[in-house]
C-alpha cells in the first residue's frame, strides 16, 4: 500500500533554491535512510513531509490525500515527527507528560488523558525503555535518553509513519545501538514507515530496506538498499564528492565502505 | 510529596474565596460584618466603595497573571510578559495622550483615558504582531524583540510626552503611570468586564495548546496545533485582557511576570493546572497588596504598584534560593 508520494516538489527559502524536482513513493513496510551532504536539503524534505515548510511546487500525497490542504490534526494521526532533541531550555516536564503531549491529536480540547491514552502512554514507553524514567524532568536527561522520550512521544501518536531528523547522530556507541534497537522494535510491533536522515552509511545500509541519496537539490538515488549496495562505491562517491573504499568482513556478505583520504 | 494537582487547586480556591470574602472588611478602619448595619454609612462603604475595588484588584490580578503565563509558554521565554512584549507601555502612552490633551470625560461611562489606554495596547500589539509575520518562520525570540523595540518606541514618546506638558499633567502622568485600583463604584467594573471574560475564557480554552507550543512549535504543529490561529486567538486574548485592565488600573508590575513564576515552582508545568493557579493566585495576591496599600499609610493610599514588588520581590527571592525551585527554567 502507498503511503506517501512525492511528485516534483521544489522548495525554494527566498530566492534561495533548496529542493528541485524531488519525487518518491513510500510503500507499507518500508524503512527508509536518508542520505546527503550538509545542507544537501535532507531536513528540509522531512520538514515539507511533516506539514512544516510550504513547498512552491509540485505535491505531496499523504495516504492519498493531498498534503497542501491536510488539516494538521489530520496530519498528525499519520505522520509523526522527531525533531533533534535539545535538551537545553527544555521546559521542565516529567517525562510521563511530555510522553502524553503526543496523544494531543486523539483527545478533546480540553486534552484530559482518558485511560486509553495512559495505557498507550504506558506502551510507548515499555517499548523506548524509557519506564523508569516516568517521574524525571525533561532538562535533567542525558542526550541519549531525551532521544528515546522523544521517540516514545512520537509512539504515543500512533502514526503509520516516522519522521526522524538524525536520530544517533550525537550520541555515544551505546546509545546508538540502542535507538537502533528501539526503531527495529517500532517497526516490528507496529510495522512503522520510517524515514531517518542519517551520515552513518554503513548502519543506514545495513538497518533500513531502502535508501533515499540526496545531492546537488534533488534525488540521486530512490531504491532499495541492496540495489544502492550494487552501485558500491561509485554512487556514494556522487553523493558526498569523496572516495568510498569497500572492505569485506563477516564472510563479505556486507561489505563496509569506509571514506579515503582526500588527497592533499 | 507528591500532592495531587486537583487538591492543590481545590485549597487554593477556597483560600481565594475566603481572602476575597474578608478583604471587603478590612480598610482605613476595620469593619466588623456583624455591625454592618449599625450605621448606614458603613454599609454604603462597604458595598459601593470596598467590594468593587477589592473586585477590580481580583479582576487585575488574574488577569495580567494568566497573560503573563500565556506568553511565557508561547514565547518559550521566562521573561515574558505584558510589560516586557510592550503591550503595557503602549497602553501607558495612550492613556499619556488623553491626560495631555485634555480629554477629560467619558465615552458611555468609559472614560476617555481608558480608550486612550486600550488602543496604545491594541496598537503596540499590533505593531510586534506584524513585526514579527514579516519573518515566515517568526522566532519566539524575533518577537520578544520586537516586543522590547516597540516597548522602548513608546516609553520615550510618553518621556517626549511628559516632557512637553505642564506640571500638573506630569503629575498626572506619573501618578497613573505607578498603577492604582481607585475604582469608585462598579461602572468601570462593568466596562472590564466584556472584555476580561472573552479574554479569560479563549485562554482557557486554549491551555491544552500551550504545553504543546512549550515543547516547540514544529513538535506542536506535527502533533495538530494550528499554530497561526493559535497564536493569534491567543494574542487577541491577551491585547483585550491587558488594555482593559491597563486602562482602569494604570499599568501594574511585577504580577504578569512573576505570579506564573512562583505558581510553576509549586504547581506542575502542565498548563490546565498551572492556568487556574496562576488566575486564582494573581487575582489574590492584587487584592492582599491592594489592601495593603489602603492600610499601610492610612488614611493616605500607597499607589498598588509599589507595593507589588515590595511584597512580591522579596517571597519570590526566598522561593528562588531557599526552596529548590525545580518549575523555574531561567538558565
Amino acid at each position: 500500500m502507498q503511503l506517501i508520494e512525492v511528485k516534483n516538489l521544489d522548495y525554494s527559502f527566498g530566492e534561495k533554491c533548496v529542493l528541485k524536482d524531488i519525487s518518491c513513493q513510500i510503500y507499507k513496510g518500508e524503512t527508509w535512510s536518508i542520505i546527503g551532504k550538509n545542507g544537501a536539503g535532507k531536513s528540509t524534505l522531512i520538514k515539507c513531509l511533516a506539514g512544516l515548510l510550504p513547498f512552491n511546487k509540485g505535491s505531496i500525497h499523504i495516504q492519498g490525500l493531498d498534503g497542501k490542504t491536510l488539516r494538521p490534526k489530520d496530519r498528525a494521526k499519520i505522520i509523526a515527527y522527531v525533531p533533534q532533541a535539545n535538551a537545553r531550555n527544555f521546559a521542565p516536564y516529567t517525562v510521563f507528560d511530555f510522553v502524553m503531549l503526543g496523544r494531543f491529536p486523539y483527545q478533546g480540547l480540553m486534552a484530559f488523558p482518558s485511560d486509553h491514552d495512559v495505557k498507550i502512554v504506558n506502551n510507548a514507553m515499555d517499548l523506548t525503555d524509557t519506564k523508569e524514567l516516568a517521574f524525571r524532568l525533561m532538562p535533567t536527561l542525558s542526550g541519549g535518553e531525551l532521544q528515546r522520550v522523544f521517540l516514545a512521544g512520537a509512539v504515543a501518536q500512533q502514526t503509520p509513519v516516522l519522521l526522524l531528523d538524525e536520530p544517533s547522530t550525537f550520541l555515544d556507541p551505546l546509545h546508538q545501538e540502542l535507538i537502533r534497537k528501539t526503531l527495529q522494535r517500532i517497526h516490528d510491533e507496529f510495522g512503522t514507515v520510517l524515514l531517518t536522515i542519517t551520515h552513518d552509511i554503513n548502519a543506514a545500509l545495513s538497518n533500513f530496506t531502502n535508501v533515499l541519496a540526496i545531492a546537488d537539490k534533488t534525488v540521486l538515488f530512490a531504491g532499495t538498499t541492496s540495489e544502492f549496495r550494487k552501485q558500491g562505491p561509485h554512487i556514494l562517491e556522487k553523493v558526498f564528492s569523496l572516495k568510498f573504499s569497500e572492505e569485506k568482513f563477516d564472510n563479505g556478505t556486507k561489505p563496509f565502505l569506509i571514506p579515503q583520504e582526500i588527497p592533499s | 510529596m507528591r500532592k495531587s494537582p486537583v487538591l492543590q487547586l481545590a485549597g487554593l480556591f477556597i483560600g481565594t474565596m475566603a481572602i476575597l470574602f474578608a478583604a471587603p472588611f478590612f480598610g482605613m478602619d476595620f469593619i466588623s460584618p456583624f455591625g454592618l448595619n449599625s450605621h448606614p454609612l458603613l454599609k454604603t462603604i462597604v458595598v459601593s466603595l470596598r467590594i468593587p475595588r477589592v473586585l477590580a484588584a481580583f479582576i487585575a490580578g488574574s488577569g495580567l497573571s494568566l497573560c503573563g503565563m500565556m506568553f511565557q509558554a508561547m514565547f518559550k521565554n521566562p521573561l515574558a510578559d505584558p510589560f516586557t512584549l510592550g503591550i503595557s507601555s503602549g497602553a501607558s502612552c495612550g492613556a499619556a495622550a488623553t491626560i495631555l490633551l485634555g480629554l477629560n470625560g467619558a465615552f458611555f461611562s468609559i472614560t476617555y483615558i481608558s480608550v486612550g489606554a486600550f488602543a496604545g495596547a491594541a496598537m503596540a500589539m499590533f505593531c510586534v504582531f506584524l513585526l514579527s509575520s514579516f519573518q515566515r518562520a517568526a522566532s519566539a525570540i524575533t518577537t520578544l524583540l520586537a516586543g522590547i523595540a516597540i516597548s522602548f518606541l513608546f516609553s520615550s514618546m510618553l518621556m517626549f510626552m511628559q516632557y512637553l506638558s505642564s506640571l500638573r499633567d506630569s503629575f498626572h502622568i506619573v501618578r497613573w503611570l505607578m498603577g492604582g485600583i481607585e475604582v469608585f463604584g462598579y461602572d468601570q467594573i462593568i466596562s472590564m468586564l466584556p472584555f476580561y471574560i472573552l479574554g479569560i475564557i479563549l485562554i482557557f480554552l486554549k491551555l491544552p495548546v500551550l504545553d504543546q507550543l512549550l515543547a516547540g512549535d514544529d513538535l506542536a504543529q506535527t502533533r495538530g496545533v494550528e499554530i497561526k490561529q493559535t497564536k493569534s486567538v491567543l494574542l487577541f486574548a491577551a491585547t483585550v485582557i491587558v488594555g482593559s485592565i491597563v486602562a482602569v488600573c494604570g499599568p501594574i508590575g511585577f504580577v504578569g511576570l512573576m505570579i506564573p513564576h512562583i505558581c510553576k515552582m509549586i504547581f506542575k508545568t502542565k498548563h490546565v493546572v498551572l492556568g487556574p493557579a496562576c488566575f486564582l493566585s494573581g487575582g489574590i495576591f492584587l487584592v492582599i497588596c491592594d489592601t495593603v496599600s489602603r492600610i499601610i499609610i492610612a488614611p493616605a493610599e500607597m499607589p498598588v504598584g509599589v507595593i507589588t514588588a515590595m511584597l512580591g520581590g522579596p517571597f519570590f527571592l526566598w522561593l528562588l534560593f531557599f526552596k529548590k525551585a525545580k518549575g523555574l527554567s531561567l538558565d
